[in-house]
C-alpha cells in the first residue's frame, strides 16, 4: 500500500510540476538588452515632414526607411513600424528641380500617389506626418480650431487614418518619445508661394506655439508609459539653401549678362558677430527669374519684391525660432528630458565644402542634378538628404546616451 | 503582417475552432467520471453515464437508474501580445452543461438507455477592445447528444453496446470588420485588390459588425465493447462515429460609425472624393458632402453586406478510447483510458455566401488540425456503503496546430487534475460531487485572420495565450 501511494505521489508531483512550468520564453525578447535599454521598448517619434522621411518633396518606403528615427530605432533594438508608402512614392521625390514642372521619380506627376503598402503594420510608431504643425499634431482633421488647409492634409489620412499623431501614439503606449515639431510654424514663410513670403502671418505666433507646444506636452504627460524623452528644437529655416541669400543672386550676374541683380539683394542685418540676417530669394521666385535671364531674356531681380523675404522678416523669423526653442527646451527641462538644439550641428555642416550649396552656383556645380542643394540636402532645398538624415539620428542617440546614461550601439 | 482581404473572410473563421476544442471539447459527462479524470470505458460509474462513456457497461445493470447533473465550467483566460505586453482577459460568463441518463436493466444480460449530453460546446467572449474582435469576439457553440443505446451480455466476459447520436448543432458568431483590411470596391477604378488600409485606414478601425447564426441536426453513432478477464481485471473500448453538419445559416451585418473625416480632396481612380466627406457616408448611399459618391455597401437589397444566407460543412471527429480498470484490495479500483480523436478531419473549410455575386465573402480557411491523444489516470476508493471517493489525473494535447490558435479557441496542451465522490443519501438516492482544474500551457497565437484563401503562417503570431478553468460538477441519482 505504501509504494503504491509514494507512487500516486510521484506521478501526480510530476504532472504538477509540468503543469507549473511557465513558458514565458515565448514571449518574443521585447527589453533591450544594453545598459538602460528597457526605456526604449517601445519608441515613438513625432514630427512632420524630416521626421517622415521626406526628401525631394516626396515620400516613398525607400525614404521611410532612411529617417533618422527609423535608424535610431534600429540602433535601440525596438520593433518600429512606419507608415510605409509604396514606391515610387507619394509623390514620388523630385529628381530634376531645374524642369518646370520639376521632373520625379519615373517621370510621375506631383498628384500621383503610389498609396500605402498592403501590409499594414498594426500600429505606428513613426507618426510624423508632412505638414504637420503644432496645431495639426493636437487637433483631427474635422475638429476646432483648424490649420489652414493644405495639400500635406492627404498624409492625415495615408499616414495616420484620419487621426492625430497623439492618438496614434497613444495606441502604442511608448515608453520612450522624440518630438521634433515647430517647424511647419515657421518654414510656412519661405515656402510661401503667394506675394507674401516671409510674412509674420505664415508664422505660428510665439505665444500661440508655447500654448499648443504645452498642451501637447500635457497630453504626452497622460499617457502614463513614457519613461523618458527628447526634444529637438526647431531648425533656423532661413539657413535652408530653398531660400538662398540675395547675395548669391547677386554674384550669379556675374556669369548671366541678361539677369540684373539690384543692390537691394545685398540688404544685411549684423545682429550679433558671425550671425547676420541677409535677404533670402526663395527658389520658387528666384529660379524662374534665373531660367528665363539664361535663356537669353533679359531680367531683373529687385529684391524689394514681396515674394522675397526682407531683412527685417528674416530678423522675425529667426528670433521666433529662438522664442520656440525656448519653450521646448523649457519643457524638456521641466520633465527631465534630453533636449538637443539642431542648429549647431547643421551651422557646422554649413562649413563642410559641398554639404550646403547656395543657388544659383557659380561656376556650376557638377554635382548640380544629384545634389543642387549641397549633399547635405535633398533635390528640394529643404528637406535633410539621406546623410543628414543619419547625422541626425547620430545625434540623438548620442544625446541619449549621455542624458539617460544608456548604452544606445551605433546608428547601423 | 498582411492579413484578410476581403470582407467578411473570417465570418465562419472560428468554426473548426470552435469545435476543434480539445480544450474545450466537453468531456465532463458525469460528475462520477468527472472526479475519474473521465476515466471508466472499462469499469464505467453506475449512474447512467456508461451511455457515454462506455456503451456496452449497460449490460448487467440491475433496475433502473436516472441521473440529473450538471458541470459548471469557470474559464480564465487571457491574451498577452507581444508588443504592448498588454492582457485582454476572456469576459466568459460562468457556463452549464448539463447531463441526463436513463438506464434500466431490461434482463440480466439487456440493458438499455438514452442519454443527453453535450460533448462539444463553448462560449468564448472577448471584449470588444480586443485586437481579435476580428476574428470573432462572442461565439458559442452548442452540440446537445441525445442517445439511445442498448447493451447485450454476449458472454460472461464480453458485452456490447451501441446507440444512434441524433445531435442538434447550433453556432453563432459575432465578429467586427477592419475598414483597414477591406477592398475598395473596383467601382471606384482602383485596382482589384486595394485594400482601404492602402489609403491609410489604420488597422482596428471597425466599420461593420457582423453576427452569423446557423443549426443543423445529424445523426452519428457510438459503440462500445467490455471485456472482462476476471473479476478484478477489465478492458474496454468505445468508438463515436464523425458527425457531419451542414450548416446553413444567415449572416447579418450592422454598419459601425468610424467617425473619420476625408481630410483632403482625394483622387481615387476617377474620382474624386472632397474633403470633408465622413467616412461612413461614403460607405452608404450617395451624399452631398462626398460629391454624390456611395458605395452603398449596407443596402439592405443590393448590399455586398445586406442579410444573406450562408452555409458550410462542418465535421465533429470521430473519438476512441481504450481503457483498462483493475480492482486491488481494500476498495480501490485503478483505472486507466487512452483517447484517440480525429481531429485532422479538419483541414479546410469552404464558406459559401450562395447570393454574393461580388464573390468578396465566399472563402476557404486552412484549419489543418492534428489528431489528439488523451491520456487519464485515476483511482478510486469505496470507503464503506455510503461513501466512495475518487481522484485522478489527465494530459492531453492540443488539436490546432501553432499556425491555427486563435481567438476563438486558444488551445494547447493541457494538465489536468480531478477529485470526486458519491455519497449514498438515502436507499435510493445518491449525489455525486467532483472538482476539475484545467492549466493549459500558455501558447504563442495570433488574434487575425489569414489572407484570402490562404494558409495562416505562425509568422502572424503576435501574442501569448493563457488559460486555465475550474470545473464543478454535481448531479442527483435515484436507483429504482
Amino acid at each position: 500500500m505504501t509504494y503504491r501511494r509514494i507512487l500516486v505521489a510521484g506521478g501526480l508531483s510530476l504532472a504538477l510540476l509540468a503543469a507549473a512550468c511557465h513558458e514565458d520564453e515565448l514571449f518574443t525578447p521585447l527589453t533591450p538588452s544594453y545598459k538602460g535599454g528597457a526605456m526604449f521598448t517601445r519608441y515613438v517619434s513625432f514630427g512632420n515632414s524630416i521626421t517622415a522621411g521626406f526628401q525631394g518633396f516626396g515620400l516613398s518606403d525607400s525614404l521611410q526607411r532612411l529617417a533618422y528615427p527609423v535608424l535610431l530605432a534600429r540602433a535601440m533594438g525596438s520593433p518600429f513600424y512606419y507608415p510605409s508608402l509604396t514606391n515610387p512614392g507619394c509623390p514620388p521625390p523630385i529628381t530634376f528641380i531645374f524642369s518646370s514642372p520639376p521632373t520625379r521619380l519615373n517621370n510621375l506627376p506631383a498628384t500621383f500617389c503610389a498609396l500605402r503598402s498592403s501590409n499594414v503594420p498594426p500600429f505606428l510608431n513613426n507618426v510624423a506626418f508632412p505638414g504637420a504643425d503644432i496645431l495639426a499634431v493636437l487637433n483631427t482633421n474635422y475638429g476646432d480650431p483648424q490649420p489652414p488647409a493644405s495639400a500635406t492634409d492627404v498624409y492625415k489620412l495615408f499616414l495616420l487614418g484620419g487621426k492625430t499623431e497623439l492618438q496614434r501614439a497613444r495606441e502604442v503606449q511608448p515608453t520612450f518619445v522624440t518630438a521634433w515639431l515647430g517647424n511647419n510654424d515657421v518654414s510656412g514663410a519661405i515656402l510661401d508661394t503667394s506675394a507674401n513670403a516671409g510674412s509674420a502671418a505664415d508664422v505660428t505666433p510665439p505665444a500661440t506655439f508655447t500654448t499648443r507646444f504645452n498642451a501637447f506636452m500635457d497630453s504626452l504627460d497622460s499617457f502614463g508609459t513614457i519613461q523618458g524623452g527628447l526634444l529637438i528644437g526647431v531648425v533656423q529655416v532661413t539657413g535652408a539653401p530653398y531660400s538662398s541669400q540675395g547675395r548669391a543672386y547677386f554674384a550669379a550676374q556675374a556669369s548671366i549678362p541678361t539677369l540684373t541683380v539690384l543692390p537691394n539683394c545685398l540688404d544685411s542685418l549684423v545682429i550679433q558677430p558671425g550671425d547676420t540676417a541677409r535677404v533670402l530669394v526663395p527658389f520658387h521666385f528666384g529660379a524662374p527669374l534665373v531660367a528665363q535671364a539664361a535663356g537669353g531674356t533679359p531680367t531683373t531681380l529687385d529684391c524689394s519684391d514681396t515674394h522675397v523675404i526682407s531683412v527685417p522678416e528674416v530678423v522675425n523669423l529667426l528670433g521666433t525660432v529662438v522664442q520656440y526653442n525656448a519653450t521646448i527646451a523649457q519643457a524638456a527641462t521641466a520633465r527631465g528630458w534630453a533636449y538637443v538644439d539642431p542648429n549647431p550641428a547643421l551651422r557646422a555642416l554649413a562649413g563642410v565644402p559641398g554639404a550646403i550649396l547656395p543657388f544659383p552656383a557659380f561656376p556650376p556645380d557638377p554635382n548640380a542634378t544629384a545634389a543642387p542643394f549641397g549633399t547635405a540636402v535633398s533635390r528640394d532645398g529643404v528637406h535633410p538628404s539621406t546623410s543628414t538624415q543619419r547625422l541626425v539620428a547620430q545625434v540623438l542617440r548620442d544625446s541619449i546616451n549621455a542624458h539617460y546614461n544608456a548604452a544606445i550601439p551605433p546608428i547601423p | 503582417m498582411r492579413r484578410s482581404v476581403r470582407y467578411a473572410l473570417v465570418l465562419f473563421a472560428g468554426f473548426p475552432a470552435l469545435l476543434g476544442a480539445q480544450g474545450f471539447g466537453i468531456y465532463e459527462q458525469g460528475t462520477c467520471s468527472m472526479g475519474r479524470a473521465g476515466t471508466g470505458v472499462a469499469a464505467p460509474c453506475t449512474d447512467g453515464s456508461a451511455i457515454f462513456f462506455s456503451p456496452a457497461g449497460l449490460a448487467g445493470l440491475t433496475g433502473g437508474r436516472v441521473t440529473i447533473g450538471v458541470t459548471l465550467l469557470d474559464v480564465e483566460g487571457g491574451f498577452t501580445d507581444d508588443i504592448l505586453q498588454h492582457e485582454t482577459r476572456l469576459d466568459d460568463p460562468f457556463l452549464a452543461i448539463p447531463q441526463v441518463y436513463v438506464a434500466y436493466g431490461v434482463t440480466p444480460k439487456l440493458g438499455v438507455g438514452i442519454g443527453l449530453f453535450a460533448p462539444y460546446g463553448l462560449q468564448t467572449r472577448w471584449p470588444l477592445s480586443f485586437d481579435g474582435r476580428f476574428s470573432g469576439y462572442d461565439n458559442i457553440l452548442r452540440s446537445v447528444y441525445v442517445q439511445p443505446t442498448v447493451s447485450y451480455q454476449v458472454t460472461p466476459w464480453l458485452s456490447l453496446g451501441g446507440g444512434l447520436d441524433v445531435v442538434f448543432g447550433k453556432v453563432e458568431l459575432n465578429q467586427r470588420l477592419d475598414l483597414a483590411d477591406a477592398p475598395v470596391p473596383t467601382a471606384l477604378g482602383v485596382p482589384a485588390g486595394t485594400l482601404f488600409g492602402q489609403f491609410g485606414i489604420a488597422p482596428g478601425t471597425d466599420f461593420a459588425d457582423t453576427h452569423l447564426e446557423a443549426s443543423k441536426t445529424t445523426v452519428a453513432g457510438h459503440f462500445g465493447a467490455l471485456f472482462k478477464v476476471n473479476d478484478r481485471l477489465s478492458f474496454g473500448a468505445r468508438f463515436m462515429t464523425q458527425a457531419k453538419f451542414d450548416y446553413s445559416g444567415t449572416a447579418s451585418f450592422t454598419q459601425v460609425p468610424t467617425g473619420l473625416v476625408v481630410p483632403a480632396d482625394l483622387s481615387v481612380g476617377s474620382l474624386t472624393v472632397p474633403a470633408g466627406c465622413p467616412i461612413d457616408a461614403l460607405l452608404t448611399a450617395p451624399a452631398a458632402s462626398c460629391n454624390g459618391i456611395g458605395l452603398n455597401l449596407f443596402n439592405p437589397s443590393a448590399g455586398v453586406f445586406r442579410s444573406q444566407p450562408v452555409t458550410t460543412t462542418i465535421k465533429n471527429p470521430s473519438q476512441m478510447a481504450l481503457g483498462v480498470a483493475y480492482k486491488v484490495a481494500s476498495g480501490w479500483t485503478l483505472l486507466g483510458d487512452y483517447q484517440y480523436t480525429w481531429w485532422d478531419s479538419f483541414n479546410e473549410l469552404d464558406i459559401v455566401f450562395p447570393q454574393d455575386a461580388s464573390g468578396a465573402l465566399s472563402r476557404k480557411l486552412f484549419e489543418r488540425y492534428d489528431g489528439t491523444s488523451g491520456f487519464r489516470f485515476a483511482a478510486e476508493w469505496m470507503k464503506d456503503a455510503k461513501w466512495t471517493f475518487r481522484g485522478g489525473y489527465l494530459y492531453h494535447g492540443g488539436a490546432a496546430p501553432a499556425e491555427t490558435v486563435t481567438p476563438l479557441l486558444p488551445e494547447g496542451n493541457r494538465n489536468e487534475f480531478t477529485a470526486g465522490a458519491t455519497v449514498k443519501l438515502s436507499r435510493g438516492l445518491t449525489a455525486d460531487l467532483a472538482y476539475q482544474f484545467i492549466r493549459q500551457n500558455d501558447r504563442r497565437g495570433r488574434t487575425r485572420e489569414a489572407l484570402f484563401n490562404q494558409p495562416a503562417t505562425t509568422g502572424m503570431n503576435n501574442g501569448l495565450y493563457n488559460f486555465h478553468a475550474h470545473l464543478f460538477g454535481v448531479s442527483l441519482g435515484y436507483a429504482f
